[in-house]
């Protein structure tokens, strides 16, 4: 088959590889239709995530035909059009039971590496390091997918392959952020990043009661979608000033819920980012953190902060002090997708939900190369390369 | 012999030993006076082994005159070791020992594990183990290069459902002994499970201090391998991110230490 590999930081590689098989009986066999690129991707390509290694495949965020299932497998047949959840759960241990598949205690074959780095072992993830599990990308003809009958979901009717395959991860994430937020009736939610992610976590607001969601980024394109699409209010922060806009638009209160949708490579204004990019580059600290710094001083005193946007290691100047003096609560994690999937399938049916205008650049999976440069430029207006193996 | 040791595996020091002066006597002196030359001389010196011998002679005089070496105490016998030792008559004794709760009731945990012959089914170590008798069993451990170890265990305390121990036959190549506790996790959560495994260090105080600093590996591996017993129990299956079905068994680890017996004492 062929695979779209990382080879080394910022080179990437179409590649002829061997076909997956089964491997365990709970696994299933992708044909793979549509596979997305994902900012996290983007921190693996920068080189930011350790123990990426040559030739490792990626994508996580799929789309495809079940060719072949495992003798364990009872809710999948051949054929059947689905959606895998990017964070791998094995739907048995404590955390899976309890819904909390993205920290799974078994889907990581590689547990010693984060156990090391956090204290315990964390879930795998396809195509994500081997920190992660090892396991091999989507951006390939073929993909396998461990516990199949956990982390696969049979695409129903109605919903198309443009909307469908962001219900994989971009549309559960920013659902998990906004749930994870905690937004009660009535609230202000501001939104760091207009990526994917933060597009899906805006509309989940409103989709959870929040009453205005103002959106902050730079790129007009994306500005613009946050505004049209998902219905925020839209902040240009290289123009305004993000705190006392917030503060403006709230009537001094700030807003209740905040969701970084940005993550560890955040571009920064001024000192800040010199600093940090600075930093980040000898290795002296892993994270720019321009977002959730703002993220976490324009919270109002007793609100949430929820963290979509991916950090690896540790973080410089974390404004803790801010944390505790507002009586803030901390939220984040990886998705935990397979608790929203027919949630959203539901929304979406109903038309209350549509992810499909992030699909921007459909393309062959040779280009592969070439679709990483956009999306990672923000160029073309690049929302999400897509590719069609 | 108690294996519902008070002691915890993970304590380091005796009371009061973490601070306590370990540096004494002819050895303090000795520290004093090597310190005090290496740093004259490391000042007379110039380029970077002049550096060097400032910086060695500075630890060595705080050595002397604090009579503290926190290297030295990483280096000396845990006290969960130090008894382990007396009991069994062994020159020093090296622990292993992780806890990992299991979803699954404990008698099913405690009737897989004793059945010796499934431990080669998630110990990444182990090549296999037969059962010789319903209390010994025969291990066979996979080291680097195609070589294996070999030794016979007898079970020295069955309680069901509680604990199993057992302790390697006298002419074993490595003198080690293990327990495994089960015992139920609260709120009905399944099975909290330890498991303890105790060496002798092939050359004494000198095989512990290398076993000592080569400890973060067997300790992960160990963590890794009870993983690997949960995955299996909980899920039917062990994780792999292999793309294929395995067609060759499983490959040997090219790391010098084992998990189960101290192969870091043959060399
Ligand atoms: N938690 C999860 O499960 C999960 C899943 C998917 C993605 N993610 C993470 O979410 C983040 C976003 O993913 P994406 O696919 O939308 O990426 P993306 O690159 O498409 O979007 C990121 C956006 O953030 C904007 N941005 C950068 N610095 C900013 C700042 N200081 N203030 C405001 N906006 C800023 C960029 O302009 C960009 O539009 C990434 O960190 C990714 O790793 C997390
Ligand atoms: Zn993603
Ligand atoms: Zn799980």
């Amino acid at each position: 088959m062929r695979a779209l590999t990382w080879q080394a930081p910022n080179r990437l590689s179409v590649e002829t590889l061997p076909d997956p098989g089964i491997v365990n009986p709970k696994d299933a066999i992708l044909k793979v239709v549509m596979s997305s690129v994902c900012g996290s991707d983007l921190h693996l390509l920068d080189g930011y995530v350790p123990t990426m290694h040559p030739g490792d495949v990626l994508g996580h965020e799929f789309l495809g035909e079940v060719v072949e299932t495992g003798a364990a497998v009872t809710g999948l047949k051949k054929g059947d059009r689905a959606i895998a959840i990017s964070i791998i759960g094995c739907g048995e241990c404590g955390y899976c039971s309890e819904g909390h598949f993205n920290c799974c205690d078994n889907s990581n074959p590689n547990g010693q590496q984060t156990e090391l780095a956090y204290g315990y072992s964390c879930a795998g993830i396809f195509g994500y390091s081997h920190a992660f599990g090892g396991y091999a990308g989507s951006h390939a003809t073929y993909v396998r997918v461990p516990y199949a009958d956990v982390n696969l979901f049979k695409v129903p009717d109605g919903v198309s392959n443009e909307q469908a395959v962001f219900v994989s991860d971009a549309a559960p994430t920013g659902y998990f952020g906004a749930d994870r937020a905690d937004i009660q009736r009535g609230d202000t939610v501001a939104v760091w990043g207009c990526g994917g992610v933060g597009q899906m976590a805006i509309r989940s607001a409103y989709l959870l009661g929040a009453e205005r969601v103002i959106a902050i980024d730079r790129f007009a394109d994306r500005l613009r979608l946050a505004e049209e699409k998902a219905g925020a209010i839209p902040l240009d922060y290289t123009r305004t000033d993000v705190h006392e806009a917030l503060l403006e638009l709230t009537g001094g209160r700030g807003p209740d819920r905040c969701i970084d949708c940005v993550g560890m490579e955040a571009h920064g204004t001024g000192i800040e980012q010199v600093y940090d990019k600075a930093k980040q580059q000898l290795r002296l600290h892993t994270e720019r953190g321009a977002a959730l710094r703002q993220a976490i001083r324009a919270c109002r005193k007793n609100g949430t902060v929820s963290v979509l946007g991916v950090y690896g290691g540790l973080l410089d100047k974390f404004p803790m002090g801010a944390i505790v003096n507002k009586a803030l609560t901390l939220r984040s994690g990886q998705q935990a997708g397979q608790r929203y999937v027919p949630r959203l399938f539901e929304h979406i049916q109903k038309g209350e939900l549509d992810p499909s205008y992030l699909l921007t650049h459909p393309m062959d999976l040779e280009q592969g190369p070439e679709g990483y440069h956009l999306f990672k430029q923000k160029a073309q207006n690049c929302m999400r390369a897509v590719f069609l193996p | 012999m108690n294996h519902d040791h008070p002691t915890l595996v993970s304590t380091r020091h005796p009371v009061g030993g973490s601070d306590q002066p370990n540096v004494q006597g002819l050895e303090r002196i000795a520290s004093l006076v090597t310190g005090g030359v290496l740093l004259g001389h490391g000042l007379r010196s110039s380029g970077l082994g002049g550096w060097l011998q400032v910086l060695l002679g500075g630890l060595a005089l705080a050595r002397g005159t604090t009579g503290r070496c926190p290297a030295k105490r990483a280096l000396t016998p845990t006290p969960l070791e130090s008894e382990l030792a007396e009991e069994n008559r062994w020159s020093s004794a090296k622990t292993l020992s992780r806890s990992i709760t299991i979803d699954k009731p404990r008698t099913e945990l405690y009737r897989f594990w004793r059945d010796f012959s499934n431990l080669s089914r998630f110990m990444t170590f182990i090549e296999r183990v037969e059962v010789l008798a319903s209390d010994r069993a025969h291990w066979v451990a996979r080291l680097p290069m195609g070589k294996t170890l070999e030794w016979t265990t007898r079970l020295t305390e069955d309680r069901p459902d509680e604990l199993l121990a057992w302790m390697s036959e006298p002419d074993a190549p490595i003198r080690n002994l293990g327990w495994v506790s089960f015992r139920d996790a609260p709120q009905g959560k399944g099975t909290e499970i330890k498991a303890v495994i105790a060496y002798e260090p092939p050359a004494g105080k000198l095989g512990y201090a290398l076993a000592q600093t080569l400890d973060l590996l067997p300790t992960m591996k160990a963590a890794q391998d009870l993983r690997r017993l949960k995955q299996l129990m909980e899920t039917g299956e062990i994780a792999t991110n292999s793309t294929r079905p395995a067609t060759v068994r499983r490959p040997v680890e090219p790391s010098p230490t084992v998990f189960h017996h101290g192969s870091t004492g043959v060399h």
